[in-house]
Parts: structure tokens; C-alpha cells; sequence
């Protein structure tokens, strides 16, 4: 039995030895690259075409761009702006979403009651927040904010709605027959089935919330990654814009790819079912 | 056998009826309007509290709305967004159809695209809008190339799930039996693409509109986004609310009175597509 395992352990270091490289290779044979490097040709093509300066800067001066604003730590220093406004404005989506979510979720009264405000909140574009609430609160924090929270708690709401509807109510009935605690109740069969639900939730309502700070900065803020693109739209500097949107598109793709969508693979890995649908 | 033709010619027409005011009744008692009720009280008081022009009173908003509705200069607006829309919206559709085809039936194409479509799917549509104004002015070109950056990912996502899901048995079984290339399309691929093709029109149509407003924002003489910006620029908080809530309520009637119905009707044979949907 001991030496099966220590073979079978030592088998799988030189698998993973090899994933690795496979792994490796495969992101370097990947046909993705292709396709950048020729939009990156495309770009520069037509960037010297049309004389190279100006409206349509090439990749290269893009790259310069965006290189500056890091090295000189602007960058950070705007992100971490647009960091604080988008954290509050998230956490008070999240709570709001939560309890909307939840309460919707487990009474039918209460899903007559925030059916229609859901659906209304789901289709109208962040664009209005945005304008409402810097027409209403100004350039202070309060903007930002409260269009966050008026934009992204639809989205958790009708995730965490979704969640409760699909607990198991047999083992819920179960823990009660068996007069089971009410916390272990919650930590061992509410939790663990509702945290794909929840984790769905975080995703779809932060990448709503980002897209709606950028633009609240827009129309309203004297800081922050959406002045600076403002700033740079108002100075005709394509570059800029480019530059900085891609940098925060960045820091956002490597957010949700990097940290969002493997914890919810993680914990949705014990039901195929959900694991599917949040892919 | 009399009992099926009893079933078939009395019950049901009673139960229709019932069904009716069953309807009307769920409808009429549900709590959404008690929400409604509740919004506006609160939002009234408040507003008559706040006395600021930043605050209008439900009765204003109203007001403007209708009045808005009225002199037909929301027709107007709406048919000049609705252009634009339709012609962005359409080439998106043909795009993100290619790309998805390619995408789901060759793995070449899959790993081709995938990051071009990440990277599209996650830069926001105010970073189209504010490019395409700047490269195209107020042309019509802006608000087109906007849409069809902003929308045709979501076309290639939902295109390309369908074509991953086509059962390859039931084209393998047409080719041994030899069935004739046209009937194939029409009789197996197109019905089982079908619902998947409708969630991309609902998803990208979703995009389309929203992207639409945002460049006739930033730069537009027409169309209801020009008058959302125009409302901001006069401080007319009832201006915004207005035209949002109107052409949010257009674009709310498009989706669940065509689009979702459609998808549901399509999708009837097949109850895995239906409950993704």
C-alpha cells in the first residue's frame, strides 16, 4: 500500500513536471498570439498610413504611453482613487443585493415586490446613474457610490435570488427532522450551496460596478482612471484614452480571470451541474 | 373515447376562463404595485421636503414624460436612435455569426479569437464611444462602429456554444444516409442553432442600445442619448429621468414582449436549451 502510493506520488510530481511544460507550450503555440501580433500590424499599418500622428497613434506610441504613466506611478495613484470609490460603492451593492436577493428568493411576496424594479435595474444603462447621480451629488464621493449601488445590487440580487431557489428543500426538511442546529444548518448546507450562487454574484455585479465608476469619473470626478480618460478626451489624445483603458481593463481582466473565475470553479467544483452554467 | 371528446370540448374552455381571472387576479393583488406605491410616496415626500430642482417630484417627471410623448419629439429622437441602432446592430450579428461558426467547428479558430473576443468583451462601451467619436465625429460611422465593437462578442459567444452543442450524430446519420447538403442545414442545424442565435440578438441587442446612448453622448446632434446629454447640461434632473424611463421602457418592451417570447417559442423542443436560456 505505502509503496503504490510513493510510486503514485512520485508519478504525479513528474506529471505535473510535464503539465507544466505542456501547459507552457501550449500558451506559446496558442493561435491567440497570431491574431493579436496582426491587429497589432493592422493598427500600426494604418496608424503610418494616415501619417502616424495625431488621431490613430501607433501601438508603439501607445506602449510609450502607457509605460510613462506607470513608471512615473501615476497610474497607481489614479487606480488606487477609482479603487476606494469602487470598493464602497461594491460592498454596499453587495449588502443591498444580498438582502434583496434573499429576501426575494425565499417568500413570494417578496418577489412580486422587487420583480419589476429588478428587471427595470437590469435594463437601464449605467450611463444614467452615472448622470443622475453626478447631477444630484456633484464631484464628492457620494456619486460614484450610489451609482455603483444603483447599478450592479440588480445583478447580485437576481443571482442570490436564484441560489436560494435552487437549495435542496429535502435536506433542509431533513436537518429539521433530525433536529440539526440552526448554525450548523447554515454553515454546513446553506453556505456550501449557496456560494456558486454568491461568488456568480460578486463577478457579474463588480464587472458592472467598474464599467459604472469608470463613467461616474467621467462626468464627475477630479481624480481617478475616468477623469484621466476624460482629461485625455477633452485634449483630442487618442493615445491616452487607449493607453489608459487598457491599462485598467488590465487590472480588471487579471481581477476577474485571475482571481474571480478559478474561486468560483473551486467551490462550484462539487456540483457538475452549477460548474457548468457559470463555466 | 366519449370521455376524451367531453375532456377536449368543455373542460377545457372553463378552465380557460378561470385561468383568465386567475390571471387578472395575480396580476391585479400581486405587491409589485404596492412597491410602486411605496417608491413614489417616499420619492414625493422627499422631493417636497428637498424644494431643489435636483429633486423633481414624480408628478414633474411625469409630466415632462408626457409632454415629451406628446409634441412627438420623442418619436423623433427614438427613430433616429432606433437607425443607428438597427444598422450596428445587424452588422454586429453578421460579424459575431462568422466568428462563432468558425469559432465553434475549428479549434484553430477558437484559440484565433479567444483573446481578441476576451479583450472585447471586457473593455467597456464608453472606451468605443469615446474612440469612434474621436475618429469619426458625429458621422454615422461612430455610433456603427461602436455597436458592432461593443456587441458582436456576445453574437461570437452565444454562436459558438451552439455550435458546440450540434449533435454530431444527427449530421453524422444525414451523411451516411446521404441527405442532400440543403436539407441538413434547414432540418437539423438551423432548428437546434436557433435558440442560440436568438440569446445572442437578445444579449447583443441589450449592448447595441446602451452603447448607442453612450455615443450620442459624446457626440451626436440627434437621437435620445443627444437628449439625455442635453438634460445634464441643463441641470433638468426630470429631463434624464424622463427620457431614460421612456426609452428604457421601449427597449424593456422589445426584449420581453419579442425577443424572450421568441426565444421560449424556439426553444420549446428542447427543455436543457430552455432552462440555460
Amino acid at each position: 500500500m505505502s509503496v503504490a502510493l510513493s510510486v503514485s506520488t512520485n508519478q504525479s510530481s513528474t506529471t505535473v513536471g510535464k503539465r507544466v511544460a505542456k501547459y507552457l507550450k501550449g500558451l506559446v503555440n496558442h493561435k491567440g498570439w497570431l491574431a493579436i501580433v496582426l491587429v497589432l500590424i493592422f493598427w500600426q499599418t494604418i496608424s503610418l498610413l494616415l501619417g502616424g500622428h495625431g488621431l490613430v497613434p501607433s501601438p508603439i506610441r501607445t506602449a510609450a504611453v502607457m509605460w510613462d504613466v506607470l513608471v512615473s506611478g501615476e497610474f497607481f495613484v489614479q487606480l488606487g482613487d477609482s479603487m476606494a470609490r469602487l470598493l464602497i460603492g461594491f460592498t454596499l451593492a453587495m449588502t443591498m443585493g444580498l438582502i434583496v436577493g434573499v429576501m426575494s428568493g425565499s417568500r413570494w411576496f417578496w418577489n412580486e415586490f422587487f420583480k419589476d424594479v429588478i428587471v427595470l435595474g437590469l435594463s437601464l444603462p449605467g450611463l444614467v446613474y452615472a448622470l443622475l447621480s453626478v447631477v444630484i451629488f456633484g464631484t464628492n464621493l457620494m456619486a460614484p457610490v450610489m451609482a455603483i449601488l444603483f447599478a450592479s445590487y440588480p445583478f447580485i440580487a437576481v443571482n442570490i435570488r436564484e441560489g436560494v431557489k435552487a437549495m435542496d428543500k429535502d435536506i433542509l426538511d431533513m436537518t429539521q427532522a433530525y433536529k440539526v442546529g440552526k448554525w450548523k444548518v447554515i454553515k454546513n448546507v446553506i453556505m456550501p450551496s449557496l456560494l456558486p450562487h454568491f461568488l456568480a454574484a460578486i463577478r457579474t455585479g463588480f464587472t458592472i460596478a467598474w464599467k459604472v465608476s469608470v463613467l461616474t469619473e467621467v462626468f464627475g470626478a477630479t481624480s481617478g482612471i475616468g477623469y484621466m480618460i476624460r482629461f485625455n478626451f477633452q485634449m483630442f489624445a487618442v493615445r491616452g484614452i487607449l493607453a489608459w483603458s487598457l491599462l485598467f481593463g488590465f487590472v480588471m481582466l487579471v481581477i476577474e480571470y485571475g482571481i474571480l473565475v478559478p474561486a468560483e470553479r473551486r467551490f462550484a467544483r462539487w456540483r457538475p451541474n452549477i460548474s457548468e452554467v457559470v463555466k | 373515447m366519449t370521455a376524451t371528446t367531453i375532456n377536449s370540448s368543455q373542460i377545457p374552455s372553463s378552465t380557460r376562463g378561470r385561468k383568465l381571472v386567475l390571471f387578472l387576479k395575480q396580476f391585479f393583488l400581486s405587491p409589485r404595485w404596492l412597491f410602486l406605491i411605496v417608491v413614489l410616496t417616499l420619492w414625493n415626500s422627499y422631493a417636497i421636503f428637498r424644494q431643489s430642482r435636483l429633486m423633481p417630484t414624480p408628478l414633474k417627471v411625469g409630466m415632462s414624460m408626457w409632454k415629451i410623448l406628446e409634441s412627438g419629439v420623442f418619436f423623433e429622437q427614438l427613430a433616429a436612435s432606433m437607425v443607428r441602432i438597427l444598422i450596428g446592430f445587424s452588422l454586429a450579428m453578421l460579424i459575431g455569426t462568422i466568428i462563432g461558426i468558425l469559432m465553434g467547428s475549428r479549434k484553430t479558430w477558437d484559440q484565433f479569437f479567444s483573446a481578441i473576443v476576451i479583450l472585447c468583451l471586457a473593455l467597456p462601451g464608453l472606451i468605443y464611444a469615446l474612440v469612434c467619436v474621436m475618429f469619426f465625429g458625429i458621422s454615422i460611422l461612430a455610433p456603427v462602429t461602436a455597436i458592432i465593437a461593443g456587441s458582436f462578442p456576445f453574437v461570437v459567444v452565444n454562436v459558438r456554444e451552439g455550435v458546440k452543442a450540434l449533435d454530431k450524430d444527427l449530421i453524422d446519420m444525414s451523411n451516411s444516409y446521404k441527405i442532400g447538403r440543403g436539407k441538413v442545414v434547414r432540418q437539423v442545424i438551423l432548428p437546434s442553432l436557433l435558440p442560440f442565435v436568438l440569446a445572442a440578438v437578445r444579449n447583443s441587442f441589450a449592448i447595441a442600445w446602451k452603447i448607442c446612448t453612450l455615443v450620442e453622448v459624446f457626440g451626436a446632434v440627434r437621437g435620445v442619448g443627444y437628449m439625455i446629454k442635453n438634460s445634464f447640461d441643463q441641470y433638468a434632473v426630470h429631463g434624464i429621468i424622463a427620457w431614460a424611463l421612456l426609452f428604457g421602457g421601449v427597449m424593456l418592451i422589445i426584449e420581453y414582449g419579442f425577443l424572450v417570447p421568441a426565444e421560449r417559442h424556439l426553444a420549446r423542443w428542447r427543455p436543457q436549451v430552455k432552462q440555460v436560456i
